[in-house]
Order: C-alpha cells, then sequence, then structure tokens
C-alpha cells in the first residue's frame, strides 16, 4: 500500500470487513469514522437482518400487517422489483421461506425440510409504498442479492460525508472503490482461494462476486432457484462489475439465473460468469485480464 | 510426401477458421454501414459479407466467444499450414480485399501456449461508451461453413453457429462436417477445446490490491457447519 493507507476491520453482518482508506487522515478522524461505520451498519442490520429476533424482518415474519421501513428502504425495494421483473421472479426477496426452509435458518440448524415450496408472487403477498410495506400474510425477507452491496454503497456515502473519498470498501469480497488510483482486483477461484482466475481494473466503481459452493449443506448451496426449489448448479461463479455495489451485487446474483443480455438492457455493468466446467463468459466492455487455457 | 498438420496447429487453424466465420457473421447482421448495404443478414441461412474491421468487431461482440482472441494479430507461421476461406458467398456483395489481417490468406494466429487472451485493447477511434441502446445487430441465430484446404489438396469444411441477442453471442456451437477421418478427430478436438476455459494462477504470482470472492463470508456458517462437523465425528 503506496502512500498514507489506513486500514479499518471488523466483522459485521457475518463477514470480514477491510475498509482501506487511501488519503491522508488523522487518527481521531479514523476513529470517529470508524465509530460511525459500527453505528450505521447496527441500525442497517437492525432492518434487513432475518438472523436476529429483535429485527423488522424478524418482525414481519411473525405477523401479517403494515411495517415502515427507514428510508434507505426505497432503494432497495427498487432495485429489487426490477430484478424480480427481469428475472422473472428467480431474484426475489420473498426468497427467505424458502432458504430457510432448506435449513439456512436463523440457527443454521442445516436441516432441510422434507418439503420445500417456492416463494410466493410478490404482489400476491405484499405491496411496498415508500416507506409502508403491507404484508398479506407472515412472510420471511431475505435480502441477500444486493443488501450487502447496498450495504457498501451506503458506507461509502458515510465516508464521502466524512470528506473521504479515496477508499476501498471490501466486504467480504463485495467491494467499492473510489480515487484516483485504480485498484487491481482479483477474480478469486471458487475451487482454489490460493488463486485467482484473472484480474480486474477497478476504479470509481462496485466489483461484487457470487458464488454457490461456500455455504453448501447437505447437497445445497445458498443460491437457489425458487422456481425449482434447487441449487443452481452449472454456474458456478459470477462477477460483476457496475457503477454502485448495489448494482453490482444484485447482478451478480441475478446472473445465476438469467442471462446477461437480458439484464444488460436493463441495468449498466459488466461481468464474467465461470460455469461449472470452467469455461467462461464474460462482457466485451470488461477491463480485466482472465486467465484461460484451451482445455478443461 | 504431405505433412499432416499438428492437433495443436489443426486446432490453431480451426481458432483462425472460426475467427474467420464470426467475422463473416457477424459482418452479415451489421444493420447499418455502407458497405453493408446489399447484405440482408438472413438469421438462418449461410451469408458471407465483407469483413469487418477487427475494432468494430471487439466493441460489438458483446461476449466472449473462446476462439475470437481479442487483439491478435497474424503472425507467419512457416509451416505448410493451408490458408483458411469462406465458400459460401453472397451475389452482389463486393469482398473486401484489405480485411483484417487475422482473416486474410496465409495468416493465422499463433497460440502455442495458453496466454491470456482477454486484455481489451484500445479501438483507434473512441468506442461508443457501453449503455442499454438499440442493437446494433439483428437477434437471431447465424449460420456459416468455413472451408479449409488440407494436404491432400481435398477441401474440408466446418460448420458455426452463433445465438445473438443484444449484441451479445448467448450460445455457440461448432459442427463437425469433415470427411477424411483425421480431420474429423481433428475438428473433434477443437470441438471440445474452443471455449475458453478459465486457469486459476497462484495469488502470489499476480500483483494485486484485492481478491474478490467468496471465501469470507458468514462466519456464522462456517461456525454452524463445524460445529455439526465435530457433533458428527464420533
Amino acid at each position: 500500500m503506496a502512500g498514507d493507507t489506513f486500514r479499518i476491520t471488523f466483522e459485521a453482518i457475518g463477514t470480514h470487513w477491510e475498509i482501506d482508506i487511501t488519503e491522508s487522515v488523522s487518527a481521531k478522524e479514523i476513529s470517529a469514522v470508524e465509530r460511525s461505520i459500527r453505528r450505521r451498519i447496527e441500525d442497517y442490520d437492525m432492518t434487513y437482518s432475518r438472523f436476529r429476533n429483535d429485527s423488522l424482518v424478524s418482525r414481519i415474519a411473525e405477523a401479517a400487517g403494515a411495517y415502515t421501513f427507514p428510508a434507505d428502504a426505497a432503494r432497495l425495494f427498487a432495485l429489487y422489483r426490477q430484478l424480480y421483473v427481469t428475472t422473472d421472479g428467480a431474484v426475489t426477496p420473498l426468497i427467505g421461506n424458502l432458504i430457510s426452509d432448506a435449513g439456512y435458518d436463523a440457527h443454521y440448524s442445516l436441516r432441510p425440510l422434507s418439503v420445500m415450496h417456492s416463494p410466493k408472487r410478490w404482489d400476491d403477498v405484499m405491496v411496498y409504498e415508500h416507506p409502508t410495506l403491507i404484508t398479506h400474510v407472515p412472510i420471511l425477507l431475505d435480502f441477500g442479492a444486493a443488501g450487502k452491496g447496498y450495504l457498501v454503497d451506503i458506507i461509502g456515502e458515510l465516508l464521502r460525508g466524512h470528506s473521504i473519498s479515496s477508499y476501498l470498501i471490501d466486504a467480504g469480497g463485495d467491494m467499492l472503490h473510489s480515487g484516483s488510483r485504480p485498484a487491481r482486483i482479483g477474480f478469486e477461484n471458487p475451487n482454489d482461494p490460493s488463486e485467482v482466475l484473472g484480474v480486474a481494473d477497478v476504479q470509481n466503481q462496485s466489483i461484487c462476486s457470487s458464488a454457490g459452493n461456500r455455504r453448501s449443506w447437505a447437497g445445497i448451496h445458498h443460491i437457489m432457484n425458487p422456481l425449482t426449489t434447487e441449487s443452481v448448479r452449472d454456474v458456478l461463479a459470477t462477477w460483476a462489475v457496475a457503477p454502485t455495489a448495489l448494482v453490482a451485487d444484485g447482478i451478480a446474483t441475478a446472473l445465476f439465473f438469467t442471462s446477461a443480455a437480458k439484464l444488460k438492457a436493463i441495468f449498466d455493468f459488466e461481468y464474467l460468469i465461470v460455469q461449472s466446467d470452467m469455461s467462461c463468459e464474460y462482457s466485451a466492455g470488461l477491463q480485466a485480464e482472465i486467465f484461460s487455457g484451451t482445455s478443461a | 510426401m504431405h505433412n499432416w498438420l499438428t492437433g495443436a496447429s489443426h486446432i490453431v487453424m480451426m481458432k483462425t477458421l472460426t475467427t474467420l466465420a464470426l467475422v463473416i457473421i457477424v459482418a452479415g447482421a451489421r444493420t447499418t454501414g455502407a458497405l453493408q448495404q446489399s447484405v440482408t443478414g438472413n438469421p438462418s441461412g449461410a451469408f458471407s459479407g465483407t469483413a469487418d474491421r477487427e475494432n468494430d468487431l471487439e466493441q460489438t461482440n458483446g461476449s466472449n466467444l473462446g476462439s475470437v482472441p481479442k487483439g491478435t494479430s497474424s503472425g507467419s507461421q512457416g509451416d505448410d499450414s493451408p490458408a483458411p476461406t469462406s465458400s459460401v458467398e453472397q451475389p452482389g456483395v463486393v469482398t473486401d480485399s484489405n480485411s483484417p489481417s487475422h482473416v486474410t490468406s496465409g495468416g493465422m494466429t499463433t497460440s502455442s501456449s495458453p496466454s491470456p487472451t482477454s486484455s481489451p485493447t484500445p479501438a483507434p477511434e473512441p468506442a461508443p461508451s457501453p449503455q442499454p441502446v438499440a442493437s446494433r445487430f439483428r437477434d437471431g441465430t447465424y449460420n456459416d461453413v468455413g472451408t479449409y484446404t488440407i494436404p491432400t489438396g481435398n477441401t474440408e469444411s466446418l460448420g458455426v453457429t452463433l445465438v445473438l441477442s443484444s449484441d451479445v453471442i448467448v450460445d455457440s456451437s461448432v459442427t463437425n462436417m469433415a470427411k477424411d477421418p483425421r480431420s474429423v478427430s481433428y475438428q473433434n478436438d477443437f470441438i471440445a477445446a474452443y471455449k475458453s476455459f478459465v486457469i486459476g494462477k497462484k495469488i502470489d504470482e499476480v500483483s494485486l490490491t484485492k481478491v474478490s470472492g467468496s471465501s469470507l463470508t458468514t462466519i456464522g456458517f462456517n461456525n454452524a457447519t463445524d460445529k455439526i462437523e465435530a457433533s458428527a465425528k464420533n
């Protein structure tokens, strides 16, 4: 790390965060920033986490009703709605019940139920008109598809609010870069974390990754197709590069279910998809070097 | 005495041929461009057109097809590899004799070992900024047949099919149309290998700021699996 770089690290929302600030900042400022970040993440977690029983999401899972979301929910729900429509329901915040039934529940029981149901259709069970969500039945929402990315964007905004504009936020592999020196980000080999499959040049944008094989149990992994109630098998890992982490994270998930072409008609992003046979596909505009061979 | 191409150089030739076929298909699919006005881009038939400039191809090729190495240039080969040519022509189309170097006769891409194929090279003119705009190429399935001459003097064929959607190649396939058993075998090798496969490099061999992947997610999840594993052992 050349020049002044301060790294703030902590665990939050079940993942390891590293925030590199690549400009000169006083130790006092760094402390203040770190406190701000932790408070903001706690607020976010209290709203959107299905892993704590004091969250808004947990209350919504207990009973139908009208619930008030915080201001940040507008953009998150808007992005989910766009993804829901574009992926024909494959990406949905209503995936919570299915993942939980499959075993990835709040207690990490990892025991799948014998019968698993497809998630309900959005318009059948809830209406979101910011800031109010009206639900007709208890539902377990899960914002894993884009929620971490959105929080990364929010933390970026927080840093800018502290007049910090040169940083690289890394929340367990989902990243947001800001500043004049681009970052070289490796695509981790999902089959071997000591290797990378290529390197991307990332500047003033986000790169997010999605892979099924890191959270798997009983022959299931966490990226589940709601239409088949099974885990996606042919796509091994995806990466998306977009102006915001909200979009990059959402698209990285959506690429497991929907073609890049279909998504590119609506969203602005570049991508890399690696299949289980290690063949790959990537966008023409992806600023990256991919390491490739001619045979598996 | 005829020298058979080695398997590796046959594969190289296949790649070039597919590159040629790709260029021709994509050229034929263009919906704009003065040179192309007489080409109607028939999604289901074979056709040819003038070969587009290499950089246009890079700009408009929405996804990577393993057989189209970006930024490659032809080298001279010294061996008696035959030059790939396309046998299909559409009446009324002027064939551009100044086609890009990677499709002229005698030119062939060299790729004797796996190498990074994807470093995007800058276009000589500003590329349009990527944004969701109207497609430059008509959606559809495009077929073409490339032919080449083997040392026996006979002609062999290789079929290429591309499916374009919103300027992205969403699928591709190659069909073995060879007649000589050796060509059948080489084409089979190529078909199995032409899609680009990623390989890993050790992190310390690559200069990186950070790694993007999923290995550090869900500490809670990993704790749970550890506990389950521990309790399952007896």
